[in-house]
């Protein structure tokens, strides 16, 4: 275990009977995979849990403070890359138009091929070119989260290498996730009337 | 709108059974309990009838999630004196309608754990997400919530 894991585990240790140790772990793990993946300050990743018809953001990284900025928490599962990946258990796209160049195509391009309105688009923070979706599967195999790598550049983001590295690393998220037995399930809230 | 420290008197003397000849509903009334019962007031009065129910200034803290320095008080005050529990709640001003919530929110808790309202309270809209200390505008969340939470529900 190398000197910043094994920061991230005597963390874990100590902060894990609490919610807030849970975000910050998650936090701190999503910074250790961005360093791992080389990324920088045009590349953000976003972890989501799957709940009822929707994902949920779970956790945000970015070396760029205005990309880690929380947005949206609920994303339908039937729309954009989280979706994509979601159903085909990888999803890549490494072509998307840049935005300030050509806004129309940008808009089209994610309403005609991942059913996201145009002001949904607009509105989005970080005007991704490339995302990388990577689902992840419970000790069941039930399919439970999709982690999102985002880049503003092309030909930044390299799917092998984020593929091997979410195969060694994606257990322990889905580790982290299921080891606080307190936390939010937001379907719960919906169903109880809340 | 109902004063926190009569919603919170209301919730304890229900949960212990003090309230005319009804029954204790079988949790004990901590001040935990209390704060995570009377947040779920407020919220499930937002997203019903558009408003809040208690005027309590909520605020996230990082571990504990929604607190309210003026329900704590109320919330300790009645746990430490259960006469002026029973006094306040027999004085309680909460029309037809705020009881149907606090009563509503009795209900959904009354029979469960306190690891269960905890992990109810964490499912919560405005609790979703990384978690940082702050102002909670739980107003200004019940809008997106309302607008999204089809995706949320089963069935």
């Amino acid at each position: 275990m190398d000197g910043t894991l094994r920061q991230v585990h005597d963390l874990e240790e100590r902060l894990k009977a609490s919610q807030s140790g849970y975000y910050g772990m998650f936090r701190q793990t999503l910074r250790v995979l961005s360093n791992e993946c080389g990324l920088g300050h045009t590349e953000r990743i976003s972890f989501y849990i799957h709940d009822g018809k929707a994902f949920v953001l779970q956790g945000r990284y970015s070396d760029n403070p205005h990309y880690n900025k929380t947005g949206r928490l609920i994303y339908p599962d039937d729309q954009g890359c989280i979706g994509r990946a979601y159903a085909n258990g990888e999803w890549f796209v490494n072509d998307i138009p840049d935005y300030d160049a050509s806004r129309e195509a940008y808009l089209d391009r994610l309403q005609r091929e991942y059913s996201i309105d145009k002001r949904t688009a607009r509105a989005m923070r970080m005007k991704s070119r490339s995302l990388y979706g990577y689902g992840l599967e419970n000790h069941r195999g039930h399919k439970v989260a999709v982690i999102v790598f985002e880049s503003m550049c092309v030909d930044v983001l390299d799917s092998d290498t984020l593929r091997k590295t979410m195969r060694a690393r994606g257990s322990q998220l889905i580790a982290m996730l299921e080891e606080l037995p307190e936390r939010g399930q937001p379907s719960l809230a919906s169903n109880e009337g809340f | 709108m109902a004063r926190a420290r009569d919603v919170v008197a209301y919730l304890f003397t229900r949960m212990q059974g003090q309230q005319g000849d009804e029954a204790p509903l079988g949790s004990t009334a901590t001040v935990l309990r209390l704060l995570r019962m009377t947040y779920l007031v407020d919220w499930r009065s937002l997203i019903t009838r558009q408003r809040a129910l208690t005027e309590a200034q909520w605020e996230v803290d990082a571990e504990l999630g929604p607190v309210s320095p003026e329900v704590i008080g109320a919330a300790l005050s009645c746990v430490r004196d259960e006469p002026l529990a029973q006094r306040l709640a027999g004085q309680a001003k909460l029309s037809d309608s705020e009881l149907k919530v606090v009563d509503f929110v009795l209900q959904a808790c009354a029979s469960r754990p306190d690891e269960w309202v905890t992990q109810l309270v964490n499912s919560t809209f405005p609790m979703l997400g990384p978690r940082t200390s702050g102002p909670l505008n739980l107003p200004m969340l019940a809008k997106p919530y309302l607008a999204q939470r089809s995706l949320l529900m089963s069935g």
